[in-house]
This record gives C-alpha cells, sequence and structure tokens, in this order.
C-alpha cells in the first residue's frame, strides 16, 4: 500500500516536471515585434497580392486609350503612366518598409514578364528601377520632413514614376523626334507620379487604413 | 501653412502653362485640329471604324501633285496589295513577327506616277508627330523590295484601330542596318517625298 502511495507521488513529480515552463529562450518573431526590419508575413501577403494585382493590370488594361482619345501628341500617354507604380505606393503605406515596394514591383515585372510583355526580361528591370526610385523619392521626402503630408508623397511618387521615361526613349533611340515633345513626356510622366502614384495612392492607403485592412508598421 | 500652398499653387499653375504652351507649338508645327482629331480618333478608338471616303493619308514633297489617299483608295485593286504577310520587325531589343495586310508603297508612287525627277528619298510621318528616323531611298529600298513596304491597313486580319486607321510597315531586309521598327510609323498620316 506504501509503495503504490511512493509510486504516484513519483508520477505527479513527473507530470508537473514536464508541464513546468521551459528555462530555454526563445527569439522573439514577428509583427508587433520593435524595430524589427525584417518583413512579417503579412508584408509579404500585401505585396504579392498588390503585385500580381499591378502586373495584370499593366498588362491587359490599356490605360493608354484615356488619353489617345483626345490628346494627339507622342508621349501623352506617360499622363496615366503612374498607375504602373501605385501598387508599390499602397504597399508601403500599408506596412512602411521600403523593402516592400522592391518586393512589389519585382512581383509586379515578373508578372508582366510572364504575360508576354513585349519588353521581355527588360520590363522586371524597369519594375525594379521604378521602385528604387519611389524608394529614394520616400526616403528623401522623410529626410525633408514631408513624409507624412500629400506634398511628399506626390514627390515621391513624382520621382518614382518619372525615370522609366527616358529611358524608354533612349532606349527607342526617338532622338529625332522634336525637343518640346522629349520635354512634354517628361513633364507628364512626373505630373501623373504625383497625381496618381503619390497622391492617389496616399488617398487609396488611408481608405484601406479606414476600412480595417491591418497595418504592419 | 497658406505660403506652403500658394507655393504649390504657383508651381502647378507654372507646370501646367508651359504643358499647355508645348502642346499648342506642337498642334500649329503639325498642323492638328485638336477637335476634328477627337472626333475622328473616338470614331477610330472608341466605335472603331473609319470612314472609306475619309482622306488618311497625303503624299507630299518632291511630287507632281500632293496626292490624297482615302482608305478606300489604298485598298483598292489599282495598287498591288500584300495579303496577311508576315512582316519581320526589328527592336532594339529582339525582332518580332507580325501578319500585316495592306497596299505597296512603290505601287501608289508608280501607278499614281507622281514623283518628281529629283526625289530619291521617302519619310514617315505620324498623326502624333512621331516621325522615322532618316529619309529610306526610293529606288534602293521603296522599289527593290516592294513587298516588304507597304501602307497597312490590316493586323491579323483585323482592322488596325488604335494604331491606325492607316500605318506603314517595313521588313526588316529592306533596311537591315536600321531598327525596321522605327520606321514602322502608327497612324501614318504623311509620306514625305524629298
Amino acid at each position: 500500500m506504501h509503495s503504490m502511495e511512493n509510486e504516484e507521488v513519483k508520477n505527479l513529480k513527473k507530470e508537473a516536471e514536464v508541464s513546468k515552463p521551459s528555462e530555454e529562450k526563445y527569439r522573439e518573431t514577428g509583427m508587433g515585434l520593435d524595430k524589427s526590419k525584417k518583413l512579417f508575413t503579412l508584408d509579404l501577403i500585401y505585396s504579392a497580392i498588390l503585385g500580381v494585382m499591378g502586373g495584370v493590370i499593366s498588362s491587359i488594361i490599356p490605360f493608354s486609350l484615356l488619353i489617345k482619345v483626345w490628346y494627339p501628341l507622342t508621349g501623352g500617354t506617360q499622363l496615366v503612366s503612374g498607375h504602373h507604380v501605385i501598387w508599390a505606393t499602397i504597399a508601403y503605406g500599408l506596412t512602411r518598409k521600403k523593402q516592400n515596394i522592391i518586393l512589389t514591383m519585382s512581383i509586379k515585372g515578373i508578372f508582366e514578364f510572364l504575360l508576354g510583355d513585349p519588353w521581355g526580361l527588360i520590363i522586371i528591370f524597369v519594375n525594379l528601377m521604378e521602385g528604387f526610385c519611389l524608394a529614394i523619392g520616400f526616403l528623401l521626402m522623410e529626410k525633408l520632413g514631408e513624409g507624412e503630408t500629400k506634398l511628399g508623397w506626390g514627390i515621391a511618387g513624382g520621382f518614382g514614376n518619372f525615370f522609366q521615361a527616358p529611358f524608354f526613349w533612349i532606349l527607342n533611340q526617338r532622338w529625332h523626334i522634336h525637343f518640346t515633345l522629349w520635354i512634354l513626356a517628361f513633364i507628364f510622366a512626373f505630373v501623373s507620379g504625383i497625381l496618381i502614384t503619390g497622391v492617389l495612392g496616399k488617398v487609396v492607403k488611408e481608405n484601406l487604413i479606414n476600412a480595417g485592412v491591418p497595418t504592419t508598421f | 501653412m497658406e505660403t506652403r500652398n500658394f507655393y504649390i499653387s504657383v508651381a502647378s499653375i507654372c507646370i501646367a502653362i508651359t504643358c499647355i504652351w508645348l502642346s499648342a507649338y506642337n498642334y500649329v508645327r503639325l498642323g492638328i485640329d485638336p477637335i476634328e482629331y477627337t472626333q475622328k480618333s473616338y470614331k477610330t478608338i472608341v466605335e472603331g471604324e473609319t470612314e472609306e471616303g475619309e482622306v488618311v493619308v497625303v503624299i507630299t514633297g518632291k511630287v507632281k501633285e500632293e496626292l490624297k489617299l482615302t482608305l478606300s483608295d489604298i485598298k483598292s485593286d489599282k495598287y498591288n496589295q500584300v495579303k496577311d504577310k508576315v512582316f519581320k520587325v526589328v527592336t532594339r531589343v529582339e525582332p518580332h513577327y507580325y501578319v500585316y495586310s495592306g497596299a505597296t508603297l512603290w505601287s501608289i508612287l508608280e501607278s499614281e506616277d507622281i514623283l518628281e525627277s529629283d526625289a530619291t528619298t521617302f519619310t514617315f510621318v505620324g498623326e502624333d508627330g512621331y516621325e522615322s528616323p532618316e529619309p529610306l531611298s526610293l529606288k534602293n529600298v521603296a522599289e527593290q523590295y516592294e513587298n516588304d513596304v507597304i501602307l497597312a491597313y490590316e493586323y491579323d486580319g483585323e482592322p488596325l484601330y488604335e494604331d491606325g486607321p492607316i500605318r506603314s510597315v517595313i521588313d526588316d531586309d529592306a533596311c537591315p542596318d536600321e531598327y525596321s521598327s522605327q520606321y514602322s510609323v502608327i497612324n501614318l498620316v504623311e509620306v514625305r517625298i524629298e
């Protein structure tokens, strides 16, 4: 009888040892970790969704027709080119991580490539260049204390959308086109970046946050 | 804040004035009537049709008389028609292969007998102000490669829609030292003979 009691006590002690919290230290990860520069799962999901949406829309929907109907000059379609970069702005707005801009644009570029973009692999490079310029734009605006204003977002968007225009025109060797058309195309690219990529991107981001989409910053 | 907004407004107005002025300059330089353009492009792009009797391309320069061509003229049997021919169009990136139908430029020039005796080259001009980079030889390109230099009205058996009603297309064989894509001008409105 006595030995049985002893065994029960032993078993209880063993169970207590098993359920006792481990002394081993685990590293805290994931969302909510202060000052972490690593991407959270939600960051990756946002980039994936927005990158795929951007890639499909840029490939399939000819937004340039909105301009071609009423504006005849070459380069006029740059007025709507900002929609190519708005996805990265929204991703940045929800995550506040510049890596997310690059990630979103690279996913978008890969998707455009897979959907048969006539530029081939170059389109991935162009998307990365746009993303890089946008990230630089946001960085500069933050340094100037305009990181959260419409002006700051507008100029960052303009910066992000601007450089693809001279890149494509130089690649197409359009040297023989009148210089005023070059100037117009570049102004249109910058203005489109300000209005569509920057300001509209900020408005969309704010509406998404107001609608309850969780942010990761 | 008010001063800042004032500066933003001034900058926006300056940019808008620059754009309007440069656009107006180019409208005048290229002889574009914006209202006529809008009506025409609405028909072509939105409704997808062009009136057959409407003048779409003009041949100018060193010609005995300017030749105005309608879409039905270009489609007519008096000119050599190239049907569903595969054109190799080379860009800086890679060659592309497209199927176009159209009338050959040389057959138009020859059958209308409009060339001046000292005419040697031709240049394509688009409605948006785009020009092919350099004049090409009438004899060595348009005549020698007659079926490779066309004024196209169909792509893959369909009208050209936003690229048309007419565009020039040159096969890479006709200008191997150049990017033939730069000579394939969309919305072609003029062939300038020099």
